[in-house]
């Protein structure tokens, strides 16, 4: 393998040498491309700009894209301009954002209370952006720790593609963004949960990771937050509802971590990070069983407060029974494999239960009002002096509607 | 071989003058990938950050240092010079104890003929590293939570004057 150091003159026939420009390139050179490389020296539009000779192609004409195969390389990374998107994306955590925005949507979607599709748009876009400032900001500081994890160390920040101010600056612009479509778009106490969160997760949680096992109690408020904004975005107030849904994501985020870490305990013991599954693990097993136990139970009792119809206890209970399934295995072999088919189950339980919410939910009430919904009530009060059979119900609604009309 | 190549490039008319542009290339041959060169802070258009130390896991800046450097840009490069610095030297060392205190453990616990431990019998170890290491921990992390909010400052007040005095101009 050789280098070149390629020296750029400039000679001027009646002044005689002009100037001299020196730019030590570092190429790979191999087979006699030697010489193909200096077509390319000599033609690229950049030499004379400032910006360094970047690209090494391989000999090879097959391989159109240009790798960077640089020891060394520029931070920030030169290519910021052109993959803004992808930067933003990966300081946002997007999957988990994208997690997260769902479980805000599917709290607003759940809420017994009109479904405004502005409010609702503007819900999951604050949340989001929310989200991805707090994601960034935890980066910022977790850039030695992210280091030294497999998990985590192609992280933006920890290979200097960007730097700490750009993280800091994403996370002001889309916190401030965010909290406005919010406080604006949607109603305070949306906001008021927004910032709270945002908080919790950068102030409280991320320094708590490398202090108590705790964090992991702390972490999941954290996750249970998401819905209630989008409930307290629908229907302006959080009450049992909210609740309900709010226990169901602190419950699944056990399971959800626990399996997740299980097999992560050297990297989390050497980067310094207190979690159950290093310091306790059976009590780590034990959590995560209980949780799912609570999760059913949970919807079981759901059509009760009022949250969902009754067939939504049926229709969830094969899927919390499978979940409580995959997490007594855990608890019972706690290996890799039992613990990783727990992590997936969790991705595929949680969407699903949401959807089964969903579409079970007590209230359907698209196009009324709340003032509508109060006069259809005297209605049916007068109606049930006449006709005392009917039940009470949406059907009760229609025809009273239909005698108004 | 080093061998030096002149190659002309370029002829362009300045003045009526003809100008001629040539590209000198010298071939320096260096037998391993490792002997790569450390960038020299004085001669690069910006921050280089290279591969991730084996046994630190930290990339290692060297950072740009420009002619006309302002007095607060030279407190900054220095600043996150040492900050790297006392990453660097706190994850050496602490990278270092785990894999050491690992093979000790290994070589006390390992019955003979086993190539491993299962996971359960690891994590007794990982569970005794982490506890003998949690005021350690917390410590460097106050110090790294400090060093990283200073930096930041520092950064934030660095491009600020930067933009500003390009705005002046």
């Amino acid at each position: 393998m050789s280098y070149l150091k390629v020296i750029h003159c400039t000679l001027c026939l009646k002044h005689g040498y002009v100037g001299v420009y020196s730019k030590p390139v570092l190429f790979k050179i191999t087979n006699n491309t030697l010489f193909q490389h200096l077509a390319r020296i000599s033609t690229a539009q950049n030499w004379r700009s400032k910006v360094p000779l970047k690209t090494q192609t391989t000999a090879t004409v097959k391989n159109k894209v240009t790798q960077d195969t640089r020891v060394w390389k520029e931070t920030p990374s030169y290519d910021r301009k052109s993959n803004t998107g992808q930067y933003c994306l990966m300081l946002s955590k997007s999957r988990l954002t994208s997690l997260v925005v769902l479980t805000s949507m599917a709290g607003y979607a759940l809420a017994p209370a009109p479904f405004q599709l502005t409010t609702f748009a503007f819900c999951a876009v604050g949340t989001g952006l929310v989200s991805a400032a707090a994601n960034s900001i935890n980066q910022y500081h977790e850039v030695p720790f992210d280091a030294q994890m497999s998990r985590t160390k192609n992280r933006v920040l920890v290979k200097g593609l960007l730097e700490p101010v750009h993280a800091i600056g994403f996370a002001a612009l889309t916190s401030s963004v965010g909290l406005g479509v919010l406080y604006f778009g949607v109603n305070p106490l949306t906001a008021a949960l927004g910032a709270g969160n945002l908080i919790l997760y950068t102030s409280v949680y991320t320094p708590m990771k490398r202090m108590s096992i705790l964090n992991t109690w702390l972490g999941s408020v954290v996750g249970a937050i998401p819905p209630l904004m989008g409930w307290a975005g629908c229907t302006g107030g959080l009450d049992a509802g909210a609740l309900v849904l709010g226990a169901l994501l602190y419950s699944w985020q056990f399971p959800h971590f626990n399996a997740l870490s299980w097999n992560l305990r050297p990297d989390y013991s050497r980067a310094g990070y207190r979690m159950m599954a290093v310091t306790n693990p059976a009590l780590c097993r034990r959590v995560a069983l209980r949780h799912t136990g609570i999760i059913t139970a949970t919807c079981l009792v759901s059509p009760y407060i009022g949250v969902t119809n009754t067939w939504f206890a049926l229709e969830s209970l094969p899927l919390n029974i499978y979940f409580m399934y995959l997490a007594w295995q855990f608890y019972q072999k706690s290996d890799s494999a039992s613990s990783r088919k727990l992590f997936r189950f969790s991705l595929v339980h949680l969407p699903a239960l949401m959807l089964l919410m969903l579409v079970n939910k007590k209230y359907w009430s698209s196009s009324d009002t709340q003032e509508q919904t109060d006069t259809k009530i005297q209605d049916v009060g007068i109606l049930d002096k006449r006709i005392t059979v009917l039940p009470r119900g949406p059907v009760v609604v229609a025809q009273g509607n239909d005698k108004q009309c | 071989m080093n061998s030096i190549v002149m190659v002309p490039i370029r002829v362009k008319n300045i003045k009526r003058h003809k100008v001629w542009s040539y590209l000198l290339l010298r071939q320096l041959n260096t037998n391993d990938s490792k002997c790569v060169q450390i960038p020299n802070p004085k001669k690069i258009s910006s921050d280089m950050v290279g591969p991730p130390d084996p046994v630190s896991n930290l990339r290692r800046v060297i950072f740009k240092q420009p002619t006309n450097e302002t007095k607060m840009e030279k407190t900054y490069r220095e600043m996150r010079t040492e900050v790297q610095e006392f990453n660097q030297k706190f994850w050496t060392h602490h990278n270092t104890r785990f894999f050491q205190e690992r093979e000790d453990y290994l070589k006390k616990n390992l019955p003979e003929g086993q190539q491993n431990l299962s996971a359960d019998e690891m994590s007794v170890f990982y569970k005794a590293f982490l506890d003998k290491n949690w005021k350690a921990h917390i410590s460097y992390n106050i110090e790294w939570y400090k060093k990283n909010f200073k930096l930041l400052r520092l950064g934030l007040h660095v491009r600020l004057r930067k933009l500003l005095k390009i705005k002046d101009q």
